[in-house]
């Protein structure tokens, strides 16, 4: 058995996946510490949802590992699922249910008797709170994807995986969920990992980043080129991932 | 909202319950109405119903025995039974992937939530069985115990399987469903182009989900004592025309909604995205409706009432079709639509027949009206 640093949270080994022929991941390795907010980068198909969905459990993986603070995804699920918390695909929350019932319910799965305040609180500051007794059905894109980031949220979990969730945000809900992921990782020393397709945020939110495509890791970009380009060159992220992309054989 | 922990599937569904109640008491006076035509409907299905009780309860059939009762039972459990496993294993697809599928649940809990909630809805088809039993056995004039205490049985025993052993897919068993879903849903002939890719994309996806033909069945309970043997396969494979049917409509329903869903916000007239249905559905209607009149034909009826049944059942297939396109930004309402024409033509076929195919035709148009508003 490896040796896994206490201050792991996620340990990623040798990921395989494949539906049918299509091989989507192709030996995937990846670890993230506390502190760490680790944004994966990557053309579309590179394999990054399925990645997330490998790491969350949703699709059984053979062969690799998944560990989540220490623990085997494989072997005890459910002791890992506890140690992270996920943002579902906005898309598939209830739509019968109000904001307030699914956040309710969400902490039942948690095992909370009642919608902890920390996360009404952020629903404020989302600007999410105003539709919260209203049915999801009735609700924009936008707070769709804020429940779904309240949901990943709730309970405090020291890891975060979270896929494409600033998409359909506004500005100031943007830049609120920017601050709490920051905040979480620097003070509470929880560990994201973010599947992002905005490569504009990445050098003023992520510690570090990698390069998913054509189901492997090609690149990984650590905390202090991402705090170079954060002062110097905000725009240089985005000139360094397609450079990677087209020196890259496989693409 | 301080809730105890407990099994988040079933608090969904107390979340539901109380939302639908809250809808319903919003919508009072759609509610009565919906509630009135249900009643109305039930009340006629009793009235229709009376002659039937005495006829199958009588003690001269041959479901009086208890070799055949016994059968009788048997089916029943078997089919509350298989409507139970479908259902739970379609839930347990559904959890494999929905919002709380990441959630620290033990697999437990989401499988006991399955089997209460599977139990409950075979607890209510054991109580509607009953209920139509104790009916039934009240209005015949003679009593056919073995038959009622089969029923009974058969039903109660069904429900108990269904709640104690729900039973789940095993991982080929929906690897299995999924593969013929993917394929169903790619298998359009070939050539097949534009809004015409809908309609095609049913054909072979509705040739494998015949839902409701197990319940032909039940059909042998309605044939006389004096049918001839040679009769039967004719009677099935009439029930059988009508339960498919039945399973076109809702089908094409499901499809429609989905379809329309996402193409809402093309500049598409309502009309146009219904047309992209009509080969399809036009072709299996005629099919289903020339065998059904063909067996009636066949059984002993005459040639001009086969051929007005024949019509009456593509003409019932048309107006469903057409409540659902009149129904398609409230698809809530299609069923109440659905019992407002059924009421509006029994009551026409009671009260001045020659004027049914006016009246019939005055619902469709408006129903037509009313789909592409």
């Amino acid at each position: 058995m490896n040796r896994v640093h206490p201050e792991t949270l996620l340990q990623v080994e040798d990921l395989h996946l494949s539906f049918g022929a299509n091989a989507v991941l192709r030996g995937v390795d990846l670890a993230i510490v506390r502190g760490q907010l680790l944004g994966l980068v990557g053309p579309n198909g590179s394999g990054k949802t399925s990645l997330i969905r490998a790491v969350t459990g949703l699709l059984p993986v053979a062969p690799g590992q998944v560990r989540i603070a220490g623990i085997d995804l494989a072997v005890d699920p459910l002791a890992a699922r506890r140690q992270f918390g996920f943002a579902p695909d906005p898309t598939r929350l209830p739509p019968a249910l109000s904001g307030r019932q699914a956040l309710s319910v969400a902490a039942a799965a948690r095992g909370l008797d009642t919608t902890p305040a920390s996360t009404l609180e952020l629903a404020e500051r989302l600007g999410a709170s105003r539709w919260i007794d209203q049915r999801i059905e009735t609700y924009s894109l936008g707070t769709r994807q804020k429940y779904a980031i309240l949901i990943g949220l709730i309970g405090d979990p020291p890891l975060l995986v979270l896929d494409e969730v600033m998409n359909g945000l506004d500005p100031i809900s943007s830049h609120e969920l920017k601050l709490e992921l920051i905040e979480r990782c620097e003070r509470r020393h929880c560990g994201v990992l973010l599947a992002t397709h905005g490569l504009e945020i990445a050098p003023t939110l992520l510690t570090d980043a990698a390069l998913l495509h054509e189901g492997r890791i090609r690149h990984r970009w650590g905390s202090v080129e991402l705090g170079h380009w954060r002062h110097a060159d905000p725009g240089a992220f985005e000139r360094a991932v397609v450079a990677a992309l087209r020196s890259d054989p496989a693409g | 909202m301080a809730l105890s922990p407990t099994n988040p599937d079933l608090l969904v569904r107390d979340f539901l319950r109380h939302n639908r109640w809250s809808q319903w008491r919003a919508r009072t006076a759609e509610t009565a109405f919906s509630a009135l035509a249900l009643l109305v409907f039930a009340g006629f299905a009793l009235w229709v119903g009376d002659s039937l009780w005495t006829r199958l309860l009588a003690p001269g059939t041959p479901w009086a025995r208890p070799l055949p009762a016994a059968l009788v039972g048997v089916a029943t459990a078997f089919a509350i039974v298989a409507r139970a496993r479908s259902r739970g294993q379609g839930l347990a697809r559904v959890h494999a992937s929905d919002w709380l599928a990441a959630m620290p649940l033990p697999a437990g809990a989401r499988r006991n939530a399955r089997a209460r909630l599977v139990g409950s809805d075979a607890a209510l088809w054991l109580l509607g069985v009953w209920l139509t039993l104790a009916w039934a056995w009240l209005r015949a004039d003679q009593s056919a115990p073995v038959l009622v205490v089969a029923l009974a049985l058969g039903s109660l025993g069904g429900s108990a399987i269904a709640w104690l052993m729900p039973g789940a897919p095993s991982e080929p068993a929906a690897e299995r469903i999924q593969r013929r879903e993917r394929a169903s849903a790619v298998a359009i002939a070939a050539g097949t182009q534009g809004l015409r890719l809908l309609g095609a994309a049913l054909e072979p996806a509705a040739a494998r989900l015949p839902r409701s033909a197990p319940w032909v069945a039940f059909a042998f309970l309605l044939f006389p004592q004096s049918t001839p043997l040679i009769a039967v396969p004719g009677l099935v494979l009439l029930f059988t025309a009508l339960t498919l049917s039945l399973d076109l409509i809702g089908h094409w329903h499901v499809r429609y909604l989905a379809d329309q869903a996402w193409l809402d916000a093309q500049p598409l007239l309502p009309r146009h995205l219904f047309r992209a249905y009509l080969p399809y559905l036009t072709r299996r209607t005629l099919v289903l409706s020339l065998i059904f009149g063909a067996c009636l034909h066949v059984l002993g009826a005459p040639l001009l009432f086969a051929l007005a049944l024949t019509v009456m059942l593509a003409a019932a297939v048309a107006d469903a079709v057409l409540c659902g396109f009149a129904t398609r930004r409230a698809p809530g309402r299609f069923p109440m639509l659905l019992i407002l024409h059924g009421v509006i033509v029994v009551a026409t076929t009671q009260v001045l027949p020659p004027a049914l195919p006016l009246v019939w035709l005055g619902c469709a148009l408006t129903a037509w009206r009313q789909g592409n508003r």
